[in-house]
């Protein structure tokens, strides 16, 4: 028995696969294995996108839920195991990203000066405190909130340092990848000093779940 | 490029967001799984571009 390296769970047995690529099917769940070496697990440049190049050509015949980088399994059993005590969860999930994409949103906006208090003093805590809390609240209304209409799902996240980011990601059905694009380019020109990065599609990594965004 | 414009095609956001979702997002299998431990080298890289992609941006500016 040896341990599997998992890809992918798909609802649709893949008609083209790599040769040292196999597939497990439970009750109408895929799960999409293979085997790697040590050196083939460490997080590089080279092995995300290996990672990355399988679910993606998985994605192109059916509904996908990628696996985290790196994620091994003991053995096809311990699969079997798997997919079968999960089986209605993972037939809800793959419900949920059928037909769809996941959408990377980032926006980095200009440093602003923050409240010209020192932050050591309680005063200026809570002034750059506030002002850190109201530039989150306008990043998210200016950004996220319009690109959100045109997703069926998304996360958001705003960071603080080096410069105010968010970082937003947005599940749209294929049909929809177009017209979001315009959106982020609209807003990308309506916001001026904004910079604004759309990636993907890319399989739905932040989607896998129910529990992870509520 | 001037300000205004959408970024999409920078290999280095592209990256960071390639970073973010294979070792942080992503359906995690539970029971007597190992999670490969991933390699510390390549998540100071991925900050380091993420730094510096936000350098080039206010650089861009």
């Amino acid at each position: 028995m040896s341990a599997v390296y998992l890809y992918a769970i798909t609802d649709n047995r893949p008609q083209r696969l790599p040769e040292e690529i196999d597939v497990l099917t439970v009750d109408g769940i895929v799960g999409v294995y293979g085997s790697k070496a040590d050196e083939e697990l460490q997080a590089t440049e080279a092995n995300l996108w290996a990672h990355e190049a399988v679910v993606e050509s998985l994605m192109e015949e059916g509904a996908v839920l990628p696996a985290r980088f790196g994620t091994v399994l003991q053995s096809v059993d311990r699969l079997r195991d798997e997919l079968m005590s999960r089986q209605e969860e993972f037939a809800r999930a793959l419900d949920r990203v059928r037909g769809r994409v996941e959408l990377g949103v980032r926006a980095a906006w200009p440093q602003r000066v923050l409240v010209d208090m020192p932050a050591e003093s309680g005063r200026g805590y809570l002034a750059r405190k506030l002002e850190q809390q109201r530039a989150a609240a306008d990043a998210t209304s200016s950004v996220h909130e319009p690109l959100a209409l045109l997703a069926v799902d998304s996360t958001v996240r705003v960071l603080q340092s080096p410069c105010l980011t968010l970082i937003g990601s947005y599940l749209v059905d294929r049909g929809d990848v177009e017209r979001f694009r315009d959106e982020a380019e609209r807003l990308a020109q309506a916001l001026g000093e904004v910079r604004l990065a759309c990636t993907g599609p890319w399989p739905p990594y932040s989607f896998t779940s129910q529990e992870e965004q509520r | 490029m001037s300000s205004g414009e959408l970024v999409s095609a920078d290999p280095s956001i592209t990256l960071v967001e390639l970073v973010d979702r294979l070792l942080d997002k992503g359906v995690v299998v539970s029971g007597e799984v190992t999670i490969a431990v991933a390699d510390v080298d390549l998540i100071r890289l991925g900050l380091r571009v993420l730094l510096s992609s936000v350098e080039t941006i206010e650089k861009q500016r």
